[in-house]
């Protein structure tokens, strides 16, 4: 009985997951309702590339919670060890990124490095900057190299298969994309164009992404192979999650060429439903494990006399 | 708490089922000891001699009872061969259905193949179920398999 222990509340991780998500949904497109009725008299314009906001670093918040809670059921050695040990730090920088961007990179009243008489401004800069790494590019390598362990187990137990020419086609487009950004933000740049800071940052997360996909395409047809059991559930958030970042990365580019000035809660909308299907991973995995151990509780004679010669 | 021995339980007799397998050759030491020093046990040792020799020369096993026993034989390794092929086919089909549950139907396929047999579909599950869900729910779902299986087999086949 001592088994289910500890898992008797996170079993509902996933619904507190798509709760808080829900929840957070409503209120930013109620706001945004609000903004629109209002004739946009509220100010609550901000650039796409702004950090996090609040919801989105709580649920990273509660994404690196559920790894960690996850990362202690697989000892060293296990096969996917390292594959969880990698989500956690992604998950940790993302919301390391979110704090940090957020209460000590921006410039809001509650930031102590604004309250001297001369705000260090520089400092803001270099830690927004960081932040801007630290969930941005420096994530995905994470993520990709997560992805490695995940894939060689699942081809040791025969789920791997290869994908067709069609199967190839999205993260061929997403190729394209990120082809398509740098070379616009070459030609700004030779053009005398000041190209930003953070439009470098987002720009190298891209080529990042594109491996990203490849995997994703490679675990989606794994997962295929394997089909929508608990334990797949979880990998395929992770694919989603994949499949989201990029085409939350297209959508944030192409709004602003219709939308010169968005308001920040458009950013949220993007990235809270990424950052959900990142969480939803250990969140699922929980699930999984829970009714595993579900299982012993429902039977808590001694195991050892109901187990047969082959057992021992 | 461990009950203390009756010195009393060393000093009892053999039940006649012992001294019968006395007979046999099949028990010795302590026996052969006990009856040195028990006039009351040889004398029932002499007895059953006497009725196991009175009893095989009223029924002889000759030649045409010999089909008989090899039947009866038969009969009892084809019983065993049932049982143990029943409990193979219930551990296979609890197998696939945790391997369902957890993976997905899709995985079934992948992992039972026709020629598979049973302990290596179990060991393969086991070994997809700690991969993915860590070494304890692995374990545990092991052990919900194995729970309900009313069968032994020999120990030689466990280590496929």
């Amino acid at each position: 009985m001592t088994r289910e222990s500890g898992f008797d509340r996170i079993q509902f991780a996933p619904r507190w997951v798509f709760l808080f998500l829900g929840g957070n949904l409503l209120v930013h497109l109620f706001l945004l309702y609000v903004w629109n009725a209002a004739g946009q008299v509220v100010s609550i314009q901000g650039t796409t590339d702004s950090t996090n906001a609040f919801s989105v670093t709580i649920m990273a918040g509660l994404a690196l919670w559920l790894h960690l809670v996850v990362i202690r059921s697989f000892p060293s050695g296990s096969p996917l060890r390292s594959t969880w040990c990698w989500l956690t730090v992604a998950a940790a920088a993302a919301t390391a990124a979110g704090l940090f961007g957020q209460f000590l990179g921006s410039d809001w009243l509650l930031n102590p490095l604004t309250w001297t008489a001369r705000p260090r401004t520089g400092l803001i800069g270099q830690i927004r900057l960081t932040a801007l790494i630290a969930g941005g590019p420096l994530r995905l390598i994470v993520l990709a190299a997560a992805m490695r362990p995940l894939l060689r187990t699942l081809r040791r137990f025969h789920f791997q298969a290869r994908p067709n020419a069609i199967e190839w086609i999205v993260p061929g487009i997403f190729c394209l994309f990120t082809a398509g950004r740098l070379v616009e933000t070459g030609s700004g740049w030779l053009g005398s164009h000041p190209v930003r800071t953070e439009d470098c940052v987002a720009l190298a997360g891209l080529p990042v992404l594109c491996l990203l996909f490849f995997q994703g395409v490679l675990l989606r047809k794994s997962l295929s192979r394997m089909g929508t059991g608990l334990i797949a559930r979880g990998w395929i958030a992770l694919e989603c999650a994949i499949l989201a970042s990029g085409a939350g990365e297209i959508i944030l580019w192409v709004i602003p060429h219709f939308w010169p000035a968005p308001p920040a809660a458009i950013s949220t909308l993007i990235h809270l439903p990424i950052t959900a299907a990142f969480a939803l991973v250990p969140a699922l995995t929980l699930a999984a494990q829970h009714r595993a151990m579900q299982s012993a509780a429902q039977h808590p004679e001694n195991l050892p006399t109901g187990i047969p010669a082959l057992a021992r | 708490m461990r009950l203390a021995r009756s010195p009393k339980r060393n000093d009892m007799h053999p039940s006649d089922l012992r001294l019968l397998a006395y007979c046999d050759g099949e028990a010795g030491g302590r026996i052969a000891r006990h009856l040195a020093g028990c006039r009351r046990c040889r004398e029932r040792l002499e007895q059953i001699r006497t009725e196991k020799a009175a009893l095989a020369a009223a029924h002889p096993i000759g030649p045409d009872q010999e089909p008989q026993l090899t039947g009866l034989f038969g009969a009892i390794s084809a019983w065993q061969s049932n049982e143990s092929n029943g409990a193979r086919l219930h551990l296979r089909r609890r197998v696939r259905e945790r391997v369902e549950t957890f993976c997905g139907a899709a995985a079934v396929g992948t992992v039972d193949h026709p020629g598979v047999r049973e302990e290596k579909l179990l060991g393969t599950s086991n070994e997809i179920f700690d991969a993915f869900l860590g070494p304890a729910a692995a374990e545990v779902i092991q052990d919900d398999l194995l729970r309900e299986l009313r069968w032994n087999l020999p120990l030689g086949e466990t280590n496929e």
